[in-house]
């Protein structure tokens, strides 16, 4: 049974919804909940998900309440909604035990040494924000998105001249002398200096660095539009600046979609003038041909693989030739496994990573369809229905307004395996699981919850091919996430590279 | 202290006693330590019904309740001040209405719990006009504060107004005059860990007498 209750005129911030909706789950005879705002965004999502809000008058501003259950506590359940709403069970903890300062005038009387802002508010205030910030004479990570293009090259010029870097917008991670800020995984320290769009592009180097016993000293975050033409990868080269100054970094690595000619050549250019070690993980880029001590690499763990020789002083060509060898290895490992009919969904969680496993997947199977494709003539009309060969990014703005990142919250994405495996025609599920400061306490039992349901129903008809992102000593501990994972018959591999490759060589 | 204490009320980590009116604490943790209190090993004795013989008791004082007077404050504290009102958001969002519309004499009492959050805002204010040396008569009437509020609150009430404190405003106090990096936010956090929304509205009311006096001065 359904029922859903508008509230007006309230507000309540996602945290807070998705905490109550999560409780409300944990209780016997519930079998969904969920509470939004009534933006449209939020209507199609609720209604995909099968709550049916046809013929109520709802506004932006109104809060529903939805929730299928049982029907003799249904009632209750409604009423244990507004109960958490109000009075919260897990906010005394929260809020009693810390002071934290409600201005930045007052986090500064408190912390009068600090030289970098991390800004995570709505994006339409995070630009004056940011500009006081640096009026103050603090660095910026503008973690917040929806920033406005023109913002950004006011901020990132001002900021050039004042000798200040803004990290962002949208940036989501970011290194500084080890320790992560935003979603970061503990990796260790080391001689690497990274500049990096900072998403999980950055992550998965990271943590590919790491597994190669490699450590990273500072990841610098640009955001994803630093390097186009029009900011000119003003952070991107202050970035690099800073590397090449730096005597602790030895080896300069940079990631992330290919920069402008303009940008590329301006960073080329640097680099070659500062002669120390550089490796251009550009994925999907065009470059070929290193030119020691720079070098090129159009994938994620082959920037890792690369730099690592770099750092050890080996050969980057026969790291790359073990590389493909491990490549070559996963046909034999979709062998054992044996092929499926059908079609490849991926889901998502981090945005470079989705775009990474179109770029292989692409020139195994021919176009992937996707609500971030990388052709514009493949993107889905309707990101909630999979289309063919198909790759979903659930950290796109359309999935994330009103709801947590789905590296904080997977379990929206878990419900969409199990709408994926009803399909007759899909034959591989790939997915992510990013672990790391920021994200979700157990992102594998969310997804593994989800695969158990789809196992019993639909049998050995859908392999799930995913990976891991993360070390063990991430909050999550690596090894548990993947045990969860394996134990539900998920084929795991060492890379998002290599996943995206298993899951193509397992259809047929 | 003469007279026999009764059991008042009984915690986990506190019990507070009784004479003449007035409260008398026994308490574990030194950081609980008020004025009228004394710091024991264990409160398992502490029986229901005990009656303690005050008239030998000789005990070290350990803990001075005395607000100290603030020599200067450190002008860097400026803006956390001012965040005053920024604290009364939630569930204490009433007592800045109250504040608003009938002043500080409505807050008397207002809040759930043994320490409404209206007297919390006011102690905090009454320490904060002790520790700038300022008159503060005028700000609620004491007339029958014990019917306006709970027992415990106004003994509170009447402690700040004689100049009175506990341990962790003190140490507050302190470190805001020394102006040591860190030490304010700890003793910021200590206060924040005292009840629900307890530590909370005594910051605010500290830091909102602390910036109107700025703005008089």
């Amino acid at each position: 049974m359904q029922r859903v209750e508008v509230v007006r005129g309230v507000y309540y911030d996602s945290v807070s919804l998705m905490r109550v909706a999560q409780e409300l789950t944990k209780i016997d005879g519930v079998i969904d909940a969920t509470l939004n705002m009534a933006t449209e965004a939020n209507i199609k999502i609720m209604s995909a998900a099968g709550f049916d809000l046809s013929g109520l008058d709802l506004r932006p501003s109104d809060l529903v309440i939805a929730v299928k259950a049982n029907e003799e506590i249904i009632d209750g359940i409604i009423a244990k909604a507004k109960e958490y709403l109000s009075n919260p069970p897990w906010k005394t903890t929260e809020i009693s035990q810390q002071y934290f300062p409600k201005s930045l005038n007052g986090a500064l009387s408190m912390l009068p040494e600090a030289n970098l802002a991390l800004i995570s508010i709505a994006g339409q205030y995070a630009g004056d924000e940011a500009m006081e910030c640096l009026n103050k004479g603090l660095h910026v990570m503008l973690y917040s998105d929806n920033v406005s293009l023109e913002k950004e090259i006011e901020l990132k010029k001002i900021a050039k001249e004042r000798g200040l870097l803004v990290m962002g917008p949208d940036c989501g991670t970011a290194v500084v002398k080890g320790i992560g800020l935003g979603f970061a995984n503990a990796c260790p320290l080391g001689p690497v200096g990274m500049v990096a769009a900072a998403g999980t592009g950055l992550q998965e180097v990271h943590v590919q660095l790491a597994h190669r016993g490699i450590g990273v000293l500072h990841a610098i975050g640009t955001g994803g539009r630093d390097v186009k033409e029009a900011v000119g990868g003003i952070t991107s080269l202050m970035g690099i600046e800073a590397l090449l100054e730096n005597d602790d970094v030895k080896v300069i690595v940079m990631v992330g979609k290919p920069p402008a000619p303009e940008v590329e050549k301006k960073i080329f250019q640097r680099l070659v003038s500062g002669n120390k070690p550089a490796v251009l993980g550009y994925i999907g880029g065009e470059l070929e041909g290193d030119r020691p001590p720079i070098y090129f690499c159009k994938e994620l763990e082959e920037t890792a693989a690369v730099t690592a020789a770099v750092v050890n002083g080996t050969d980057p060509d026969l790291a790359r030739k073990d590389l493909n060898l491990k490549y070559e290895h996963l046909k034999e490992l979709a062998s054992h496994f044996g092929k499926r009919k059908g079609y490849l969904r991926g889901l998502y969680s981090g945005g470079t990573l989705c775009y990474e496993a179109q770029l292989v997947a692409s020139k195994l199977l021919g176009p992937i369809y996707s609500n971030a494709p990388l052709d514009e003539r493949y993107k889905l009309p309707d990101s909630l229905k999979s289309i063919g060969n198909c790759m979903v990014d659930y950290g796109e703005d359309e999935f994330t307004q009103g709801r947590l990142h789905p590296m904080m919250d997977s379990s929206f994405r878990a419900k969409r395996m199990i709408e994926e495996a009803k399909e007759n025609e899909v034959g591989v599920i790939l997915f992510d699981c990013v672990l790391g400061y920021g994200c979700h306490e157990s992102p594998a039992e969310q997804l593994a919850s989800a695969i158990s349901q789809v196992k019993r129903e639909v049998g050995d008809r859908i392999i799930f091919v995913g990976y891991v992102c993360g070390v063990e000593a991430d909050p999550q501990i690596a090894s548990s996430q993947r045990k969860i994972l394996e134990d539900v018959g998920v084929v795991l591999a060492d890379s998002n590279a290599q996943a995206a490759r298993l899951a193509c060589l397992l259809l047929q | 202290m003469r007279g026999d204490f009764h059991l008042k009320e009984r915690y986990k980590k506190t019990c507070n006693l009784i004479l003449d009116g007035w409260r008398f604490s026994l308490v574990l943790d030194y950081k609980d330590m008020g004025p009228r209190s004394l710091l024991v090993d264990s409160l398992d004795d502490v029986a229901d019904n005990l009656l303690i013989d005050s008239k030998n008791l000789k005990v070290p004082v350990i803990y001075d309740p005395n607000i100290p007077q603030a020599s200067s404050i450190p002008r860097r504290w400026d803006a956390l001040f001012r965040e005053w009102y920024m604290l009364l958001d939630d569930e204490l969002e009433v007592l800045l209405f109250t504040l608003d519309n009938d002043g500080y004499d409505a807050l008397v009492g207002l809040g759930p719990g043994s320490t409404p959050a209206g007297d919390d805002f006011l102690t905090g204010m009454h320490i904060a006009l002790r520790w700038m040396g300022h008159n503060f008569e005028n700000v609620i009437s004491f007339r029958n504060l014990e019917s306006r509020t709970t027992w415990f609150s106004s003994c509170m009430l009447y402690d700040a107004a004689c100049g009175l404190t506990w341990y962790r405003s003190k140490k507050l106090l302190e470190a805001l005059s020394r102006g040591a990096d860190g030490e304010v936010e700890d003793a910021l956090n200590e206060l924040m860990s005292t009840g629900h929304t307890s530590g909370r509205a005594w910051i605010s009311g500290f830091f909102h007498a602390v910036s109107v006096c700025n703005s008089f001065s």
